[in-house]
């Protein structure tokens, strides 16, 4: 089996081949459970709605176990090195966006996320990169808003603006 | 060949000017839209629907095609420059083009992007024209087993085509199934996966998983990669032309491409995504 498996010479720690496989096993059970809990009256030829999580679910803790395999095969190599305040950077502007977007609206949240990912490729200047993210967001607003009648979430600035 | 008599009646109605000038509106339009990342040809034409009220028949048809061709084609544009695809079917283009504009060679990617679509749209309406009435027959034999067997070939070549290692190809795929089974199951109405959140009710959406896997990840990734202010844009050097050589390499993948996904665009529910997967693993 492990003759299928080319052992990847750039980088393929242990740990990390460990964590995927955790990773998939716990999804793959969760499907089980799923597939298990879920009311399924057999359908057509004893193939019911709970069949498919079944069985994604075993290929999943299938491949789990092939992972752990390549992970014990493979040696472990230093990890290459990783940014990870920029990483940091973007999953905080992401996050600022999720929990922003309802109460703030689309363009402060989108204008955060924006000055967060220029902060984490390496642009300093957060009060200039925020009015840039601010004026961009306005424009894709009102281009979605105004021409394509979709609707974005929309905070006080936008119904100051364009439901004035 | 009443249909070539046909098609030339239907041609001769395109010829007028005044159509032409609806059908250059329509697809300059459409490829605005379709540049917007995650709005995809289906959605393109949803959205412009209200700008055909006013006309006839004929004038919005051939708009509505408009708008289709110039939103699938705007979708390849943001695939090769951005490395975001608008919609499921411009994900391989993203996967190759990207790297020809990362290589300094965007011109000539955009360039096969449209010459390539313009060829295989002329070739398949063609085709379509003189051959639908035999193509409807194969079909409408196509049942439950067939679909499986087209499905199960698709993912084959996709795990195949995908990464240098067989592991890797097949976790992605299973891992795609898991997200796919999230929502209400089209068979039974049973409620899969979605623990009561009632946005999971419809299932995750292709165009925000690829946006998603596409742009958020390709950021990640180049954000841990930067030591610094060090990054720099990819300008579209050359002119948006391609040589010789590169017409010599592209006008049999064209033709391949339009053999394969010829057939698989008249099977219902036989999508672009499939086929382009398809004629990518053929590459």
């Amino acid at each position: 089996m492990s003759g299928n498996f080319p052992i990847n010479k750039e980088r393929r720690p242990n740990g990390a081949a460990f964590a995927i496989a955790l990773g998939l096993a716990c999804l793959g059970a969760l499907l089980i459970w799923q597939g298990v809990v879920i009311p399924d009256k057999g359908g057509y030829a004893g193939i019911g709605s709970g069949a498919a999580p079944k069985a994604v679910g075993g290929v999943l803790i299938l491949l789990a176990l092939g992972h752990v395999w390549t992970g014990v095969k493979s040696t472990a190599l230093p990890h290459p090195h990783q940014n990870w305040a920029a990483i940091g950077w973007i999953l905080l502007g992401l996050l600022l966006q999720l929990f922003l977007l309802k109460p703030l609206g689309f363009t402060i949240a989108s204008a955060l996320l924006f000055a967060c990912t220029a902060r984490a490729l390496g642009y300093k200047k957060l009060t200039i990169a925020l009015a840039v993210g601010l004026a961009l967001a306005f424009v894709v607003y009102g281009v979605f808003d105004g021409l394509l009648k979709l609707n974005l979430p929309a905070g006080f600035i936008e119904h100051l603006i364009y439901r004035g | 060949m009443e249909a070539v008599g046909f098609l030339l009646q239907g041609l001769a109605t395109a010829m007028d000017p005044t159509l032409l000038l609806y059908a250059l509106l329509g697809v300059t339009l459409g490829t605005m839209v379709g540049v917007l990342p995650g709005i995809g040809p289906a959605l393109t034409v949803a959205l412009l629907l209200p700008v055909t009220y006013r006309l006839d028949p004929a004038g919005s048809l051939i708009m509505f095609a408009g708008l289709y061709y110039g939103g699938m084609y705007g979708g390849s544009t943001t695939s090769i420059l951005l490395n975001t695809p608008g919609e499921s079917a411009s994900i391989v283009t993203a996967i190759e083009g990207n790297k020809m504009a990362r290589a300094g060679r965007g011109g000539p990617a955009l360039a096969t992007a449209a010459i390539g679509s313009f060829v295989a749209g002329l070739l398949a309406t063609l085709a379509l024209a003189l051959i639908a009435p035999q193509i409807v027959k194969l079909a409408l034999i196509f049942g439950p087993r067939e679909y499986f067997a087209l499905m199960i070939l698709a993912f084959v070549t996709v795990s195949a085509a995908f990464g240098d290692s067989a592991l890797k190809g097949l976790t992605s795929l299973f891992i795609g199934l898991a997200l796919a089974l999230v929502g209400i199951d089209g068979l039974t109405g049973q409620t899969r996966l979605a623990f009561g959140v009632p946005q999971l009710l419809d299932g995750i959406e292709v165009t925000t998983l690829a946006v998603a896997m596409f742009a958020v990840g390709e950021a990640l990734f180049v954000a841990s990669r930067i030591e610094g202010a060090d990054t720099k844009v990819h300008a579209i050097t050359g002119a948006v032309r391609m040589t010789g050589a590169d017409w010599s390499r592209s006008w049999k993948a064209w033709l391949r491409g339009t053999a394969i996904g010829f057939p698989i665009g008249a099977i219902p529910a036989g999508g672009a995504d499939i086929a382009s997967f398809l004629s990518y693993g053929t590459e």
